[in-house]
């Protein structure tokens, strides 16, 4: 009984460190003031004294929510936040107003700051840099960010030889994606769940859902497990250059970090509908891993416009082709407890 | 004109027209939502057994009649999943038929592996009733923290196993940080004559607990099984991704009480009674040419000891001589027993060491896979090797070849398994 209390202690006490360890310590963060934890609600007007920092990273993505631990302190509320947000490695502060003691602070600190009214997320926008605000919106284009969609995965062989997978996909907010195999016979109920950087494989006959990573692929060709739990380009990927032609944007993105499938990814984009055309994924030494062509734009209703076909090729995988078809895509807000390990037996009730 | 000559090309060839409109179709009546549904797999598997006649399960299983160096056997097996939903409530249903033919027996056997009612009030909470598999743990090959689970097979680790009729309910809780999920599992397994019989003692209900936990990116689960049909038993788990190809996972589990039977050489049974500790390791590691390794420890400690196990090898040993020379066959049948309820079980002995090796798609042929497995008894060093070949590029169809060698001196428990060899077609079309 001790031994399964230690174990048990020593794997809960090193699952943190593996945590942190695991982390990207050079990102670019900014720390909004707000009296609410959400990103919809104003930016506070009082630096020092905001019950909160919602904190984003490059590409506008919120990352963490903390509690200003000084907002009732008696004096120099404001130094001590500006040294507790440097603590976090936020290099840049946006709030209504500033008083002077946190400016020193933050200039003591090299971080810059902001005095930006308004709404959380419009602030953030002022400051992202043209590229990554182009991602997000072809994020946005592409598919709202909570959603359920189905899928058709076509495997197609130099022979003309086909293969075919019907999937039920649901989205959650910027991390949350799920996805149940309705057909062929020999997959159905198979169902695979993303929780950020998490991905699990759930088997009926297996039962317990077994971790698995972005680079297998639960379907065999082209696609991996990333390409069918892709989560938003802009959750994964910073832009670090745009080149623009008469019709067209050429946008270069590099992973925010290593877990990602693929190092970098260079998209095409069409000018008039920012919806992607073709995106070249990439290794860090800038081999061709596969392609993405975006065809046939089609109205799903709901305001959701977007390429209903993904023809995927390979070099490495020469004369295969995979395509993803894309039908009934909505809007739909689900419970988070719809993406957990616990409920993945349960996905299909989410039809 | 082009007009005309187009139509007159399409009229002349419409599989043109067909196969340019259907290499992308998504026919809607494909993701029509059905109130029921049913389907499952035929499966078709011829075995030959390569016997070694010197092995003590050999002369357990054939001492009173000569088999021949080899053993033919085929196997029929329907699986039929069912399910019928109507709002937040659902039945399901798992039937296994296990039709088996060889030179020596024929069975049938038909087993409701899973037939249980649910319901789903909410995404947080579903209320399950009837007999399920719960699959608890997070080893590949084998899980010593499935308290109210059939032992998995190492050797089929993946085959669907029959469950127990339990009472259960999931609760599950969502948060942000980093804990993300809390999820409690308490079920109830009634033990009578005739309901789980076969799960310990009768005339019992038995409660076990399941509370998992995400936190940091880590799942961690702590499990209790209590009440009087089996000792109080307490159980952990966890199973982590280090880097995004690399995944470690554990079991530990307490057994209060254990009671073991074992014999001596002479045939005299006798009890002990200990805590018991079982626990596992195990590691799962993708290369980036997509070979998967799976290496685990596991130390089972409701095993027996290498010299128990000598015991029990001496003393059918001496009841196959006893057969010979006076054709008495009730110290065999005696032998017999005690391996059914014990030596025989699935994982007999102490300290085991696994490693599976697959490679997807190898010499670039989709949808095939190529796997080696071992398995080492550490304690007594003997071991079995099996390489296998899976292909899945027909729709609906599975097709596996097996084939594994138990190898070990005499004494040991790979040294001493029925079998020199098995080789085994797996044929699998699901509907």
């Amino acid at each position: 009984m001790k031994r399964m209390f230690l174990l048990a202690l020593g794997t809960l006490l090193l699952v943190p460190a593996m945590a942190r360890a695991s982390q990207n310590d050079n990102m670019v963060k900014t720390a909004v003031a707000s009296d609410s934890k959400n990103a919809t609600s104003p930016v506070g007007n009082k630096a020092g004294r905001s019950a909160h920092y919602l904190i984003f990273d490059g590409a506008g993505e919120l990352i963490e929510v903390i509690d200003n631990p000084y907002k009732d302190a008696t004096s120099g509320a404001g130094a001590s936040v500006a040294d507790y947000l440097a603590e976090k490695g936020v290099t840049t502060v946006i709030a209504g107003a500033f008083g002077d003691k946190m400016i020193n602070a933050m200039k003591s600190n090299a971080m810059s700051y902001l005095e930006l009214p308004g709404v959380v997320n419009d602030a953030v926008q002022e400051t992202l840099s043209p590229g990554n605000r182009l991602l997000k919106k072809l994020d946005e284009n592409l598919n709202p960010e909570s959603y359920e969609a189905y899928r058709k995965l076509i495997n197609i062989e130099p022979d003309g030889g086909k293969k075919e997978f019907v999937l039920f996909t649901v989205k959650k907010g910027k991390d949350k994606v799920a996805a149940v195999f309705l057909s062929p016979a020999s997959e159905k109920g198979r169902s695979t769940l993303r929780l950020e950087e998490n991905m699990w494989l759930y088997i009926p006959n297996v039962g317990k859902p077994i971790r698995i990573t972005s680079l297998q692929s639960v379907v065999g060709g082209v696609f991996n497990n990333s390409d069918i739990l892709r989560l938003d380009y802009a959750t994964e990927y910073n832009v670090e250059r745009t080149e623009e032609t008469d019709n067209e944007y050429h946008l270069y993105l590099k992973a925010k970090t290593k877990g990602v499938a693929y190092d970098r990814l260079r998209v095409w984009a069409d000018k008039d509908s920012l919806l992607p055309t073709k995106i070249e994924c990439l290794t860090e030494a800038s081999m061709l891993i596969k392609t993405l062509h975006f065809k046939e734009v089609k109205d799903f209703g709901g305001g959701i416009i977007r390429p209903s076909v993904i023809e995927t090729d390979s070099p490495l995988q020469k004369g295969y082709k995979s395509v993803m078809v894309f039908a009934k895509i909505k809007k739909r807000q689900l419970e988070d407890e719809a993406f957990t390990l616990t409920f993945m037996p349960n996905l299909e009730s989410l039809r | 004109m082009r007009w005309l000559l187009t139509s007159l090309l399409l009229l002349s060839f419409p599989e043109v027209l067909l196969a340019q409109e259907e290499e992308y179709s998504f026919d809607l009546s494909e993701i029509e939502i059905k109130p029921y549904d049913i389907g499952g797999y035929v499966e078709l598997r011829p075995v030959l057994f390569g016997l070694d006649t010197d092995s003590s399960s050999h002369k357990l299983k054939f001492y009173d009649h000569g088999e021949g160096d080899t053993l033919d056997e085929y196997n029929l097996t329907f699986q039929v999943d069912a399910s019928y939903k109507k709002g937040i409530g659902g039945l399901y249903l798992k039937m296994n038929t296990d039709l088996r033919q060889s030179d020596v027996e024929s069975s049938e056997e038909t087993e409701l592996y899973e037939g249980y009612l649910s319901l789903e009030p909410s995404r947080s909470l579903i209320f399950e009733i009837g007999k399920k598999t719960l699959k608890w743990g997070k080893g590949y090959a084998r899980n010593p923290v499935a308290f109210v689970d059939r032992t998995k097979d190492p050797d089929e680790p993946d085959l669907a196993r029959e469950g127990y009729v339990v009472a259960s309910v999931d609760y599950i809780k969502s948060f942000d940080g980093p804990l993300k999920t809390i999820s409690f599992t308490p079920v109830a397994i009634p033990v009578f004559e005739h309901v789980n019989e076969d799960f310990g003692e009768v005339n019992n209900v038995d409660f076990a607990g399941k509370l998992y936990f995400l936190l940091y990116d880590t799942d961690i689960d702590f499990i209790v099984l209590t009440g009087g049909s089996k000792t109080t038993r307490f159980g952990f788990d966890f199973s982590r991704n280090i880097i995004p190809n690399f995944e470690v996972h554990g079991e530990f589990a307490l057994i209060d009480d254990y009671k073991k039977r074992f014999i001596n050489s002479d045939g005299n049974m006798f009890d002990d009674e200990y805590d018991a500790e079982s626990y596992l390791a195990g590691l799962r590691y993708l290369t980036a040419s997509e070979t998967t390794y799976i290496l685990e420890y596991y130390h089972n400690g409701t095993g027996f000891s290498e010299g128990e196990m000598e015991d029990y090898f001496s003393f059918i040993d001496k009841a196959y001589d006893t057969y010979l020379s006076s054709d008495d066959d009730a110290l065999l049948k005696k032998g017999s027993r005690v391996t059914k309820g014990s030596y025989g079980k699935i994982n007999s002995m102490r300290d085991y060491l696994y490693l599976r090796i697959s490679q997807k798609e190898p010499f670039d042929i989709l949808y095939s896979t190529a796997s080696l497995t071992g398995m080492l008894n550490i304690g007594d060093n003997s071991f079995s090797l099996s390489p296998e070949l899976l292909y899945t590029g027909i729709t609906n169809w599975e097709l596996r070849l097996k084939t594994i060698f138990p190898v070990g001196d005499s004494d040991t428990e790979f040294g001493e398994k029925l079998n020199d060899y098995r080789i085994e077609l797996r044929a699998r079309y699901y509907f």
